[in-house]
């Protein structure tokens, strides 16, 4: 038997092995995911009457459709960023505790995740409610009138989904710390890095990639969200999300609906890419200042080791 | 469609609800009635009836009576949307027998053939019927009437009479500047259009958009809060943070039931209004026992009855004399005054390109 034959052999072995091991996956995402796309496009160009494009030539004349959605982006973006810049001091604390104490911090922290969302809602909404238990603290301590609130404004709605989506992004930024090893940190803190140094040098990088995970699984729910709005942010709480759920909802209108959230999706995606793109260059920028450095390229060195 | 928007919100409490009055028993033993019919036609035979769970036709005294006077045994099919129902009634006689679809929705359920003419000669009961429902032309098609009233209610002015101890009876109370910050507003494009095209004085199912869109963008400016389920309402209400509105009347009813400082009125332009029909679904084999049925639905005594029930609380009942007899604490809580209902426009099938229409203004004046 000669070499190339056992190597196709087992190239084929490995294909099938793969196969059988990758197949239902596969399959589930057909089913789940490209099968419903393909309708959701099909369903995007058929009105009452047959085949038309009057749903995306309704979207491109509204004058409130693509504003909205802007809308929708820029809080999404708003409520991730601020989400990762609470949750990444937690998720680093949590990850530093003693390891039998972790899964209780983590439980504690995922009780809310846990809990369904309405309750989540209305929960705050009691809690800044005029005249309610947070309210009336800061009227107790002279910062507010207890009778006043933000209750009702777009801003109750960016605080509800930072609430919301905390925990998530605590739990993965914590993964993602904990396997940043202290003898890492001693490394660079021995070779005359200092605290800041530390943490921009070894593990701001490290968790990035997480960073970036966190990131989509916020920013994704949070730019189609619509209950939050709806219930907490008033007047002028709308978003692109409320749009989607009326024409389901209210005017039971399949192909708007599917041509508003085809739209989002779409911006959805173009705004991962971005985010992506970003992250390599950044990555690309980091390592080229890291070997670059004519004095700081030894201890590069010894870190990435 | 408001019905539905509300029963959706508040199928969870319809489940407590339930489990509720599984554990209190409840008077399940009464004596047949004179609305019913006479002698048991019904031995052996089954009558399905279709509608939402927990809502009247279902209540446990009202069943055994109907059974009782008639041998007949009644089955429910519950539905959870009226797009639902119109799908079990397109299953045809055998699998339903008696429907109560919105009357929204019966003008559909007419064009699809799904539902029979009735003979309001074969209802002993029909003579007490409000004459303003029974006069609502989405009940008929041509001459044939389709639907008999049932349980009809407001989406109405409501005030906390500590805020408003004077009181008020028009709806330029939302628009007044002296209110700002202070309204709550149903979340709903047609109630929303509707009910400005009231206030405008136009016709509320054919206004000019171009004026209610540029009203309801006025009335923006005083809104605290658009409401879209009974529990905002009441979280808004019970908060201070709204003192005045338009709220659906059982809801008002519920609150004025538990003593809150709450005023429920038509005001002077009208409001809109709903009705919930019977019908009889094409094809059934029972049309004799559909017809007892109906007849025990819109009698006096089982809508008195159901009215008094305080924790089943009802709508207002179609069936006129009950308002007279009704306790006026238990009138409130019902809304029951058919003086309201001469004022009153009621949602009947508003064709979808007017919804869609109506949407769109309405999602551009949320927008603005």
């Amino acid at each position: 038997m000669t070499g190339p034959a056992i190597a196709t052999r087992a190239s084929a072995r490995t294909f099938l092995r793969d196969a059988v091991l990758a197949g239902p996956v596969v399959v589930l995402l057909a089913v789940l995911v490209a099968v419903p796309l393909g309708l959701l496009a099909f369903r995007s160009l058929i009105g009452v009457e047959g085949p038309t494009l009057a749903g995306w030539d309704r979207l491109a004349d509204s004058p409130i459709l693509l504003p909205l959605l802007g809308k929708s982006l820029r809080l999404a973006t708003v409520v991730t960023v601020a989400t990762c810049i609470l949750a990444w001091p937690a998720g680093w604390a949590i990850s530093r505790t003693a390891s039998r104490h972790r899964p209780v911090l983590l439980g504690l922290v995922v009780v809310p995740y846990l809990t369904s969302y309405l309750l989540l809602i209305y929960a705050v909404l009691v809690l800044i409610a005029p005249g309610g238990p947070m309210m009336s603290a800061l009227g107790a301590l002279g910062l507010a009138d207890a009778r006043s609130s933000f209750l009702y404004t777009p801003r109750a709605t960016t605080v509800m989904l930072v609430y919301e989506h905390l925990p998530i992004m605590i739990i993965v930024l914590a993964a993602a710390s904990e396997r940043i090893p202290d003898r890492l940190l001693e490394a660079a803190r021995s070779l005359g890095a200092g605290r800041l140094a530390v943490l921009r040098r070894v593990v701001l990088p490290l968790t990035v990639p997480s960073l970036a995970a966190g990131f989509a699984l916020v920013f994704v729910p949070v730019a189609g969200s619509f209950v939050e709005a709806q219930i907490l942010g008033g007047p002028d709480g709308l978003l692109f999300g409320n749009v989607i759920a009326d024409q389901v909802t209210r005017v039971n209108d399949p192909m708007m609906a599917a041509v508003l959230s085809l739209t989002l999706l779409t911006a959805v995606l173009i705004v991962l890419g971005l985010l992506q793109a970003l992250r390599r260059s950044v990555g690309t920028f980091v390592r080229a200042r890291r070997h670059g450095g004519p004095v700081r390229s030894g201890r590069t060195r010894v870190l990435a080791g | 469609m408001q019905r539905a928007n509300r029963v959706r919100i508040l199928a969870p409490l319809a489940v407590l609800a339930l489990v509720a009055s599984a554990c209190g028993g409840g008077a399940a033993t009464d004596t047949p009635t004179e609305g019913s019919a006479t002698g048991p036609i019904g031995e052996g035979r089954t009558l399905v009836v279709t509608n939402w769970q927990d809502y009247g036709t279902d209540i446990d005294w009202a069943v055994a009576a109907f059974e009782e006077a008639t041998g007949a045994t009644v089955v429910h099919q519950y539905f959870n949307s009226e797009e639902e129902l119109l799908s079990l009634m397109r299953e045809g006689g055998g699998a339903v027998d008696v429907a109560l679809p919105n009357i929204a929705y019966l003008q559909q359920a007419i064009a699809e053939d799904l539902v029979v003419p009735l003979d309001l000669a074969r209802l002993e009961n029909a003579d007490e019927l409000s004459a303003d429902l029974l006069a609502q032309g989405d009940l008929r098609s041509g001459d044939d009437l389709y639907g008999v009233p049932w349980m009809w209610g407001s989406t109405a002015l409501a005030y906390n009479t500590e805020a408003f101890p004077e009181g008020i009876d028009s709806w330029a109370a939302l628009w007044d500047p002296a209110n700002a910050g202070q309204v709550a507003f149903f979340d709903d494009p047609a109630t929303a259009v509707m009910t400005t095209a009231l206030y405008l004085g136009q016709d509320p199912l054919d206004p000019d958009l171009d004026a209610v869109k540029a009203k309801l963008i006025e009335l923006k400016a005083n809104t605290q809060l658009y409401w879209s389920s009974g529990d905002d309402w009441l979280r808004g209400f019970s908060t201070g943070a709204v003192t005045v509105g338009n709220l659906w009347s059982g809801l008002a009813g519920t609150q004025l039931g538990a003593g809150d400082p709450i005023a429920y009125v038509v005001p002077e332009e009208g409001a809109v209004g709903w009705l919930d029909t019977l019908t009889i679904v094409k094809g059934s084999e029972n049309e004799d026992l559909a017809y007892a049925f109906i007849d025990w639905m819109i009698s006096a005594e089982f809508q008195e009855r159901w009215a008094n029930d305080v924790e089943r609380s009802s709508p207002a009942p179609a069936n006129a004399t009950v308002h007279a007899k009704l306790d006026p604490e238990v009138a409130g809580r019902v809304q029951s005054d058919p003086a309201a209902l001469s004022t009153l426009a009621l949602m009947g099938s508003i064709p979808p390109e007017t919804l869609s229409a109506w949407t769109e203004l309405w999602q551009e004046v949320k927008a603005s």
